[in-house]
């Protein structure tokens, strides 16, 4: 288990380190609470052992900290004291301390205490609740596949990439980027309240039915918002609701629902919308093929500053190798699955084995309804 | 912690710091600063103890104590008795360094 040790006592650091490289964890410590926010930036430290009394940052300052931060996983914290007495407990416990251990500790009983940490932080399936509830609100639109693996994928990079420019370092770190993984495949889920009808009609909607189809963004975002306002403090369910309504904002404020401009639309909200929007040019759809990765990335170009935040253009041009690499990656597996859920299916429908033929004005139009505006 | 080369860095982190804490306080003590004195001898305590300087880590406890309490006139008495513990140590911890009785 990776650890990270705050105390600006360096004895107490040397110690601690030892005793729990000795119970095989790995143990990195920092000397300020200061210090230690900067690497927990990187996403990777779950498990934190900190000093209640440090110079600058005190320890509960740290532990509140810690707790505000956008987490996509839960850290947990315990607390060094030599302070004993019900009213601390509650300062720590009220700050977001899981468990205390009093100073001097023994190690015996600092490695129990980790190892019920490490049960607790094994039972936060939180990533896979998540990911299968996306899943379930994506079967009904059986034809996207690995739509949100890949999508997920596709908002890993940029956001990687982001988080190495200066320009959003403060906004973006590791945590974001883990974040973002986790909560993009909920884009969609307001489609769950869009009617058979329309959602899985395999040509052009009208413009009445578009209408609707475009509520998927606000009904999701509503249905996310609600459990935001049960859980203000969970920073994942506000990340799932920004992108759940802003995906399909343009950069010039020609998108929806709100018609955002420029970085009024989240961040979030624009990374997705540009990883949706390739991943439809993509892969097939019922109304049209898959383009190319090269036709694909012409259109995101010629659309940068309109239909997309220039910045992320940007991301998405110097990862392009992965891009390619992600698709081809699912790809495989995808056509694989579709075979054998047509087989499945075809008992029942054998229209769906044959290809469905459209003129060759229809598909014009379909395919430039999806590289321009209507990708939904 | 069966490592006698963890137990000889810290201790010797130890005995060198110390000294500087000790000259902390005192400066503190002339200032007036019960807040400053109350924070070093909490941090005394805490490492003390870590170092299972069980005498050490009491007495500075009391001039935590006393600091909180606002009790200036009384806090020079127990720098004393504070040093007095921490030559023991001292004395205690040179047996282990020397690579003694320890085992």
């Amino acid at each position: 288990m990776r650890i990270l040790v705050v105390d600006d006592d360096d004895i107490v650091t040397e110690i601690l380190e030892n005793v729990l490289a000795q119970f095989g964890h790995q143990v990195t410590s920092a000397r300020s609470g200061r210090e230690a926010l900067e690497l927990m930036r990187s996403g990777t430290y779950r498990l934190v052992v900190l000093d209640w009394e440090m110079e600058g940052m005190s320890g509960i300052e740290l532990c509140r900290h810690i707790r505000q931060r956008y987490s996509c996983s839960y850290v947990y914290i315990i607390m060094l004291t030599v302070r004993r007495g019900t009213e601390s407990t509650v300062e720590g416990l009220n700050a977001g301390a899981d468990d205390f251990i009093s100073k001097p500790f023994e190690p015996q009983e600092l490695c129990v205490r980790i190892r019920a940490g490490e049960r607790i932080l094994s039972l936060d399936s939180r990533e896979l609740t998540i990911f299968s509830l996306a899943k379930l609100a994506e079967s009904r639109d059986q034809e996207t596949g690995a739509h949100l693996e890949r999508i997920r994928e596709y908002c890993r990079v940029i956001a990687g990439h982001l988080s190495r420019q200066e320009k959003y370092s403060n906004q973006v770190d590791g945590d974001y980027v883990q974040l973002i993984y986790m909560t993009s495949p909920l884009h969609d889920i307001g489609k769950v309240g869009i009617p058979d009808r329309i959602l899985l009609k395999p040509c052009a909607l009208t413009r009445e039915e578009f209408e609707i189809m475009k509520q998927h963004s606000t009904i999701g975002s509503k249905t996310l918002g609600a459990a935001v306002a049960v859980h203000p403090e969970a920073k994942f369910l506000c990340m799932a609701r920004d992108i759940a309504h802003s995906h399909h904002e343009r950069f010039d404020g020609s998108g929806y629902p709100d018609g955002l401009a420029g970085e009024n639309i989240p961040l979030c909200g624009r990374i997705v919308g540009l990883a949706d929007v390739y991943d439809a040019l993509t892969t097939k759809r019922v109304y049209k093929k898959a383009f190319s990765h090269e036709r694909a990335r012409d259109i995101i170009i010629e659309d940068t500053g309109s239909h997309f935040d220039p910045d992320i253009v940007r991301a998405f041009l110097e990862n392009e190798n992965r891009f390619v690499k992600i698709r081809e990656q699912y790809m495989a597996r995808e056509e694989f699955e579709t075979t054998s859920l047509l087989q499945s299916q075809a008992r029942f429908i054998p229209e769906l084995l044959t290809t469905p033929e459209f003129s060759r004005e229809r598909e014009e139009v379909l395919v430039g309804a999806a590289a321009g505006s209507n990708v939904i | 912690m069966g490592n006698l080369n963890l137990v000889h860095r810290v201790l010797s982190k130890f005995q060198k710091r110390l000294p500087e804490e000790l000259a902390e306080m005192n400066k503190a003590l002339e200032r007036g600063d019960m807040g400053r004195i109350a924070h070093i001898a909490h941090r005394v305590k805490g490492t003390s103890a870590s170092v299972s300087a069980k005498g050490l880590a009491l007495a500075a406890a009391e001039i935590e104590d006393l600091s909180r309490a606002g009790r200036a006139t009384d806090i020079p008495a127990r720098i004393e008795h504070f040093r007095d513990e921490w030559e023991k140590c001292l004395d205690e911890a040179v047996v282990l360094l020397s690579g003694g009785d320890i085992v």
